[in-house]
């Protein structure tokens, strides 16, 4: 950790080579946190370096007491990924049913690695996959999410039982689910 | 959050998936961002540009006082030759059987003044402090007129200790006012016995110039030493404190306890007996003295040489190790923190190395190398912020990356003064090699400076901060101590010319002060 220090001064002064560290650094896992909100790789990328441009710019405020550096930056980078969600939320805005309380007993994705995760989120339409990856990988709560996005939260009750219905479906076809089952 | 889980766990250390872009392609897409809106203001790279003035100052001065040595060495050499191999002296070395008259040496002798520089006797005798016994000057003129060399001018004196079966050890030419053969044992233990000193001050002789005014300064401690010679403080053995030169531009006895040891006494019994009381005499009556003693030489024992064993620019080399205590000049915060944030008191006990040449009694060439050598600078801002203390709190702050305190390598070269008696003063350059640094980072209000947050980091090369450190510094450094046996217990200061940052931040050249302990092994 005594690295990570003098890579967050670095980076307090603006120094490319600091920032080039931290950004292959922490890569990987802003890389794999973005993977759950998009499919397509450029919109992983726009979210990830929107969020480390962010960091680079927000760094001076950063305070060591009040949590670790990596969490805070995964905060920043979550909500960059956020922000580009509701900057795409055409289908978001699905007709709400209110009547949904099945999304919170089972967690699916629990039990799978990552390449696995992706594949089901990647079956999903991008506004239920967003509201899944939150309430599911995150641990966000409906009215978090709901705020987070900007929905509504009998939206984001439909857009997880959506998820619950199509995932059924897919974990019933999958050799994945078989093989976990 | 519905499952507080999922946030607590080790995200940085997950498993991920290999990402489906290429990190370096991911890179290159940020850096082009980052240039766009957070263009980096270039920082001056320390190069050679900061520091070939001090460090060429300092190379320049290495190699003067190199040029220097060698010439003294050089001269030291052709002074010192082997009287056998001198055709221009007359061949008084071991095994030679050839006699002179004691009249035709003494003519001989008088008026030599041949293309070497050699000197009149008459004028050797101006040279000889009065005051001496017969005996003292008579040696003292054999060693003289015997080896057949010393004084060129009236400024060169040889030294040396000559041996009981007339050998001349360790012949060494020095600059000097006076003529003087000194026991070359320097590095034998003071006798701390008053007693001896009071009786040995009471011996005191004074020498006068021609006009027979009083010249320089009587022969009393701590002009000259009380030593027990080299028996390790056995009294039994060789319990007669012997007198030798510690300032000294005078005639000191020499050889005594080697002699005493060898069982040669007939020339020096008493060592007291050197000294007798303070006596004025003309100078025609020293020369006449001194012509006498030259007519002695004569009946010689043909036995004189020049052992040229120890000789050179090795005599007179001491060296030791010093330690040195800091001061608390720029406070006592992290006075014994190292560069790597820990405590680092055994630093102290981490000694410099030293090694001296002498030139006379008084002139000290001393080059020190410490390789764990330490320099303070209580909080050397470095960079600095100002913002907001985060995203929901407002408060305006300063946030500073500050410099503590420097390590690394450094060599100092210093000229040392003996004064009278045991207190020594020395001036010089040190030039420090930053290998490593201790900083900090802080947080303080700006409107009170109350400090809100601070953390200590590790500055070493790999570090953005290193920027703006730079790669070494030139420090002069003034120091003064008080010799007692082999130690010298001193003080000195460390002032910076050139400044231990660079790269744009503020200059740094902060004052530092140490206590030393010096220990001289040989």
């Amino acid at each position: 950790m005594e690295d990570l220090k003098n890579i967050i001064a670095g980076c307090r002064v603006n120094d490319r080579k600091s920032q080039e560290k931290l950004y292959k650094q922490f890569y990987p896992a802003f890389f794999a946190l973005c993977k759950t909100f998009f499919s397509d790789n450029h919109d992983i990328l726009t979210a990830l370096n929107n969020g480390m441009l962010k960091i680079f710019r927000n760094i001076g405020q950063y305070d060591p007491s009040r949590g670790e550096f990596f969490n805070w930056c995964y905060t920043i980078i979550r909500n960059a990924a956020l922000t580009l969600v509701r900057d795409k939320r055409a289908n978001l805005t699905v007709e709400l049913k209110d009547d949904l309380n099945v999304y919170t007993t089972i967690n699916p994705f629990r039990q799978f690695e990552w390449k696995d995760i992706y594949v089901y989120l990647d079956k999903l339409p991008a506004g239920t996959r967003a509201v899944c990856s939150l309430f599911y990988l995150e641990g966000y709560n409906i009215r978090e999410i709901g705020e987070a996005l900007e929905l509504k939260d009998g939206t984001v009750k439909w857009h997880l039982n959506e998820c619950r219905n199509k995932l059924k479906v897919i974990f019933e076809q999958s050799p994945i689910i078989e093989r976990s089952a | 959050m519905h499952d507080e889980n999922l946030h607590n766990e080790p995200l940085l250390n997950k498993s991920y998936p290999d990402p489906g872009i290429n990190v370096e392609n991911a890179w290159a897409d940020m850096h082009a961002r980052l240039d766009d809106e957070m263009p980096v203001v270039k920082v001056k790279k320390p190069g050679w540009k900061n520091w070939k003035w001090p460090g060429g100052i300092f190379i320049l001065g290495l190699i003067i006082a190199t040029i220097w040595l060698v010439v003294k060495q050089k001269e030291v050499l052709n002074i010192s030759m082997p009287i056998e191999k001198r055709a221009d002296l007359p061949n008084v070395s071991s095994g030679n059987n050839q006699k002179e008259t004691a009249e035709a040496k003494n003519t001989r002798v008088k008026g030599r003044t041949d293309s070497e520089n050699l000197v009149k006797v008459d004028s050797v005798a101006t040279f000889v402090q009065p005051g001496n016994s017969a005996n003292n000057i008579t040696r003292l003129v054999d060693s003289n007129l015997g080896v057949g060399i010393l004084k060129q001018d009236s400024t060169t004196r040889l030294v040396g200790t000559l041996k009981g079966n007339g050998v001349l050890d360790n012949p060494d030419l020095r600059k000097s006012t006076g003529l003087t053969l000194v026991n070359k044992k320097r590095n034998v233990n003071p006798v701390n016995d008053k007693a001896a000193i009071k009786s040995f001050e009471k011996k005191a002789i004074v020498p006068i110039d021609k006009k027979g005014k009083k010249q320089g300064q009587y022969l009393t401690p701590p002009s000259a030493f009380l030593v027990a010679g080299d028996k390790g403080g056995n009294k039994n053995k060789n319990p007669d404190p012997v007198p030798i030169a510690a300032e000294a531009d005078y005639f000191i006895p020499y050889g005594l306890d080697k002699d005493i040891a060898a069982g040669n006494t007939a020339l020096m019994n008493d060592p007291f007996s050197q000294f007798p009381k303070a006596e004025k005499k003309s100078q025609t009556r020293i020369n006449e003295e001194l012509l006498d003693s030259a007519k002695k030489i004569s009946g010689g024992n043909g036995k004189l040489s020049v052992n040229t064993k120890n000789a050179g620019i090795f005599k007179d080399i001491h060296y030791g190790a010093q330690w040195n205590i800091p001061l608390p000049i720029q406070g006592t915060d992290n006075l014994f923190t190292g560069a790597s944030g820990g405590s680092q008191v055994y630093g102290i006990l981490i000694p410099q190395i030293w090694i001296t040449k002498n030139w006379g009694a008084k002139h000290e060439l001393r080059f020190v190398v410490d390789a764990f050598a330490k320099y303070y600078l209580g909080s050397q801002t470095l960079a600095s912020s100002t913002g907001t203390y985060s995203g929901t709190d407002s408060t305006l702050v300063i946030r500073d990356s500050s410099l503590i305190n420097s390590q690394g390598f450094s060599l100092a070269l210093l000229y040392n003064h003996h004064l009278a008696g045991r207190w020594t003063i020395g001036a010089g350059l040190q030039y420090q090699w930053q290998s490593k640094a201790l900083g900090e980072i802080k947080t303080v209000r700006a409107s009170d400076q109350a400090k809100l947050s601070g953390e200590l980091i590790s500055i070493d090369k790999s570090s953005t901060l290193w920027n703006y450190i730079a790669p070494g510094f030139l420090v002069g450094r003034v120091e003064a101590g008080y010799s007692f046996r082999n130690a010298t217990l001193g003080a000195g200061v460390l002032i910076p010319v050139t400044s231990l940052t660079s790269g744009g931040s503020p200059k740094a050249q902060p004052i530092n002060g140490q206590v030393f302990i010096r220990w001289r092994i040989h």
